[in-house]
């Protein structure tokens, strides 16, 4: 395997990508510094961020055609420790979504998005054909999306689940699947709910929904979360309290404030417009820019690397803000760059180097 | 590979493209909505949930006399309190918590088998007491630390002083009259409370502005002493019914004594009847006698209807006016006018008062204050009752001369006194001299006040002069004080039967006075003497009352000395007042200074007020739990224990 990055492709390297996701990254840690409080989780996040730049170097570095052949033994690695986390995980919050070996800690469901990205690409790259895809061609890439999800739900993850759904549907749609065929599988997923409901749910899960549905009934218990995130991000107002000003966050009533909150943290403190509209447009221009780029992408396995890593990124993205604000059920999904969490930000910038990979590499043929 | 992308990608990016662009609209739409549309509303809920108010409150202030001398203090109790349901046997525990109480084993008992689950045993008990009681550590048996007042002098000026309740609230007395200023308002802190119900910084500290002040009253303790001990004694010997003593200073209206007897503790007034706390001096109103003869001689003299060398004919003892026989105890033929007041004669007195005439007579007793309130500020204070000249029959004139037909309060004569010593100024009789507040600053409640001038200073000077001659020669000799000028008046009086028991006068039953002051040139203390009802034959005010001024104005005038001196220069005094940078009494007031800390080590924050316990903890860094309200009784960690980083106050009474 040779690793050579040519000079030809440093100059094509997408540096208005390379500075969207670096302010992006760079604000939030910023509102670590602030949502962490005294504990110092930033700095984790800095080293983090090391171990995460050498993966994403790595990524760039080597050839995304060559991840068409890594791509099968990295996703059943990766469904094998979805596989171990069941049994060896410890419980924590009530699900195993953990493997933890000498103190390093390690969510399995994170490089199991990059996996099923990959095996999607791989996919498309070798179908031949450009029309909608039927049943018989969709039961392999659904089978690859499933799989994970199906495991992270017996975790029980729903928010990673939702989000395998998410951007593996997209995915599909954007191979193409015939419109009689998605409306099955849509008329399947809303039949499944109610079994869903019944037989895989467990009680706390089904609380966080009532909740989400009737948000007042417990303000103390399960609606306290998006009671105080609410309140925060709206008492930031427009021009939001300051930096480490917020007494949402300074005061500790928001939970989980550097994980999956810390977003409100940010609306908080920067306020609507100082924090939260500039942050949107930074997604926005990030989401756009990574579509340009699977659209400039010469082959359809860069096309599909790159939409993915977007996808993923969006449904994140979107997941996460209606959660913290109340038009979701508050369901454990980070925010890419704002959150604090190891093996995502890990996993997010290889993916980000693989789209980066992937742009700088649209002129060699 | 292929050439380039595949053209069906372009109308897929695109619909790529409007789903994101639809997603950040709903996610900008609803941040929107929370931000800048219900932003006041949201802010509102957060600003509930962190700011906490609470209400501090002092201890109560300390009531002193004229010199600082304590008369009423607030010093820490306990409450005795049994959870009943877990107390096992009531009868064992009943023993052994009476051994520690003033209460007998059945009282306990019977409390401690009260079907209420929680009931107090006593409140307040003394300190000691509830350690003890802490310390036996008997299941279902607490105290919990509180505060209480107390009356160091025992009932020593009960009915002026009157009481604070059970929660420190003034509800009689100087205590009720300055309730607010002795309990201050309770300070309002605002703090900011996190989630953990740790509070991390006071968003408000002007802490200092709404203390409770201290009183200081115009009484002297040492005085009030000797005085309360006389009636005691006067009143025990002649078996009379009570006895009050009023001293006043008469050039400026301060009240130096105000006794009563029978007397009231106000340390356990709840064992007293309502009618034995009421400082009757200012609420009951007696028909004086001849004590009022001063004033109406004084009102002849001033309007020159007599003067010093007339002679009046005093009828042998029996004059008839319009049907009605006026008597004297004793005949006199002709009397000079210095010698119908010494010998105190009805029928001079009616004779003066004819020369006079109602319209005058009437005119100068309002002046005098008759008939209307001293303006002292106390509730329940009477304005007496002076009948209007046109209604008078003829009899009343002169009966009003010798002092009966009007109704009077004690106070009232007190402060009509002061007018003939003072050279002839009426000036309002006070009681409450200055607030003190606790950085030290005074607010001066009343001072010398003239309501009005009732005589010419050579007629005030005339009318001490025959007062003089009360003394020296006349009904008053056993108020005469060896190298002192006292003027003075005698009264006895027969009381008023009630109109229900056919009117007129009880035979038997005497209201004994007398009031005078001293030194007659200069008087520096005026007073007024009442016995009620002395079980004597011949009681007269001379013989019953006028021991009793000469005893308590010879202590004012040869022990005190300068007494009624509004600035001291004594050393002494002047200790007193620099004392007062903080006159809280107690070390557990803000006072207390900790030795400082060791560092690294906590300390000991017990028996301070909250809000100093609070800061020092914040400047150490240490967060503050609070735990109830009040002052400080415990704390984790323990005094000298390493500094933690956090710190839970103890506070004396329960979370509200």
């Amino acid at each position: 395997m040779i690793i050579a990055i040519e000079r030809r492709l440093v100059k094509n390297l997408d540096l208005v990508f390379i500075i969207l996701i670096g302010s992006l990254f760079l604000l939030g840690i910023l509102n670590l510094r602030s949502s962490a409080g005294e504990s110092g989780v930033w700095k984790d996040q800095l080293l983090w961020f090391g171990v995460s730049l050498i993966a994403m170097s790595v990524m760039m570095a080597i050839d995304y055609h060559r991840f068409q052949a890594l791509a099968i033994p990295f996703y059943l690695a990766c469904v094998g420790l979805l596989g171990a986390v069941l049994f060896l995980g410890p419980e924590i919050h009530h699900s195993r979504s953990w493997l933890v070996f000498h103190g390093f800690r390690l969510q399995p469901s994170e490089p199991a998005k990059l996996a099923v990205v990959m095996m999607l690409a791989r996919f498309y790259q070798k179908r031949e054909s450009s029309r909608p895809m039927g049943l018989r061609e969709t039961l392999y890439p659904l089978l690859l999306i499933l799989i994970p999800a199906g495991l992270t739900a017996l975790e029980p993850d729903l928010g990673t689940t939702l989000i395998f759904l998410m951007f593996g549907a997209g995915l599909l749609i954007f191979i193409g699947i015939r419109w009689k065929l998605v409306a099955l599988l849509a008329i399947l997923v809303i039949l499944s709910v109610p079994a869903g409901w019944k037989y895989v749910l467990k009680p706390h899960q089904k609380n966080r929904i009532l909740t989400f549905i009737y948000p007042n009934k417990d303000p103390l218990g399960a609606g306290y979360n998006l009671l105080q995130s609410k309140t925060a991000i709206g008492s930031g107002g427009v021009f939001g309290k300051g930096w480490r000003k917020g007494s949402q966050n300074m005061l500790r009533y928001l939970p989980e404030q550097h994980t999956d909150f810390t977003f409100s943290v940010w609306a908080e403190e920067w306020g609507f417009l100082l924090g939260v509209v500039p942050v949107l447009l930074l997604y926005l221009l990030v989401l756009i820019r990574g579509i340009w780029i699977a659209a400039e992408s010469k082959d359809r396995l860069g096309v599909m690397m790159a939409l993915g890593t977007v996808m993923v990124i969006f449904a994140h993205f979107i997941v996460n803000l209606l959660m913290i604000s109340g038009w979701f059920p508050v369901i454990g999904v980070p925010l890419p760059f704002f959150s604090y969490g190891g093996s995502h930000l890990l996993v997010l910038f290889m993916m980000l180097g693989l789209t980066l990979n992937v742009g700088m590499r649209r002129y060699v043929f | 590979m292929r050439d380039g992308p595949e053209k069906s990608h372009r109308l897929r990016i695109i619909f790529i493209l409007v789903t994101f662009y639809l997603g950040l609209g709903v996610v900008s739409l609803r941040t929107y909505q929370l931000q800048v549309l219900k932003a006041a509303q949201l802010k509102s809920i957060a600003q509930h949930q962190y700011l906490k108010k609470t209400a501090l409150r002092y201890p109560r202030g300390v009531i002193y006399d004229r010199n600082l001398e304590e008369l009423a203090v607030t010093k820490k109790s306990y409450s005795l309190y049994a959870y009943t349901k877990k107390v096992k046997d009531p009868r064992q525990v009943s023993k052994r918590l009476a051994r520690l109480l003033e209460m007998s084993p059945q009282a306990i008992e019977k409390i401690l088998k009260d079907p209420e689950p929680f009931v107090w045993i006593a409140r307040p008990v003394s300190e000691e007491q509830g350690e003890a009681v802490l310390s036996l550590e008997i299941p279902g048996i607490g105290a919990q630390p509180d505060e209480s007042r107390y009356y160091p002098g025992g009932g020593l000026a009960g009915q002026v002083l009157g009481f604070a309740g059970v929660d420190c609230q003034g509800l009689e007395g100087v205590e009720q009259v300055y309730d607010k200023q002795l309990k201050g308002k309770p300070v309002f802190l605002t703090m900011e409370k996190d989630a953990r119900d740790e509070i991390r910084m006071f968003v408000d500290e002007d802490i200092q502005a709404d203390r409770p002040a201290s009183l200081a009253l115009t009484l002297d303790q040492a005085l009030q002493h000797l005085a309360e001990q006389k009636l005691k004694e006067t009143v025990t010997k002649w078996n009379a019914r009570r006895g009050c003593l009023i001293a006043i200073e008469p050039d400026s209206g301060a009240i130096l004594a105000m006794a009563l007897y029978p007397a009231f503790n106000p340390n356990y007034f709840y064992a007293y009847q309502a009618s034995d706390w009421r400082n009757w001096a200012l609420v009951d109103i007696y028909e004086p006698g001849s004590t009022f003869k001063v004033f109406v001689m004084a009102s002849a003299l001033e309007e020159r209807k007599v003067s010093l060398d007339d002679k009046i004919n005093c009828e042998n003892g029996s004059y008839v006016v319009a049907g009605d026989t006026i008597n004297d105890m004793k005949g006199y033929g002709e009397l000079t006018v210095p010698q119908v007041l010494s010998y105190s004669s009805n029928i001079g007195m009616a004779k003066v008062a004819e020369k006079l005439g109602p319209a005058l007579l009437y005119q100068h007793l309002l002046e005098f204050g008759f008939g209307s309130k001293t303006g002292i500020g106390f509730p329940g204070e009477r304005s007496g009752y002076v009948r209007p000249y046109k209604k008078w029959y003829p009899i009343t004139l002169r009966t009003i001369g010798f002092g009966q037909g009007v109704s009077v309060t004690p106070i009232q004569m007190v402060a009509a006194l002061s007018s003939i010593a003072n050279g002839g100024e009426l000036v309002q009789p006070y009681l409450a001299e200055k607030l003190i507040y606790p950085d030290g600053t005074e607010r001066v409640l009343q001072r010398r006040t003239v309501n009005a001038r009732v005589l010419s200073p050579a007629i005030a000077r005339e009318m001490t002069e025959l007062m003089v001659g009360v003394v020296n020669s006349g009904t008053g000799r056993n108020a005469q004080i060896p190298g002192y000028q006292v003027a003075g008046k005698t009264g006895t009086a027969q009381k008023p039967r009630r109109m229900e028991e056919g009117g007129g006068y009880y035979p038997d039953k005497w209201v004994c006075s007398f009031m005078g002051f001293a030194p007659a040139d200069r008087p520096k203390i005026a007073m007024i003497v009442i016995i009620d009802e002395p079980q004597a034959d011949l009681a007269t005010g001379g013989m019953i009352a006028a021991p009793v001024f000469q005893e308590v104005t010879k202590y004012a005038l040869t022990t005190l000395g300068e007494l009624p001196e509004a600035s001291p220069s004594s050393g002494l005094k002047t200790a007193l007042i620099n004392n007062l940078s903080n006159p809280q009494p107690m070390s557990w007031e803000n006072t207390r200074i900790n030795p400082s800390p060791e560092p690294g080590k906590i300390p000991d924050l017990q028996g301070m007020a909250l809000a100093d316990a609070m800061k020092m903890a914040f400047q150490l860094g240490q967060n503050p739990v609070m735990e109830g309200s009040g002052w400080v009784v415990g704390q984790d960690p323990a005094p000298g224990d390493p500094l933690s980083g956090r710190v839970t106050l103890k506070l004396s009474q329960e979370r509200q």
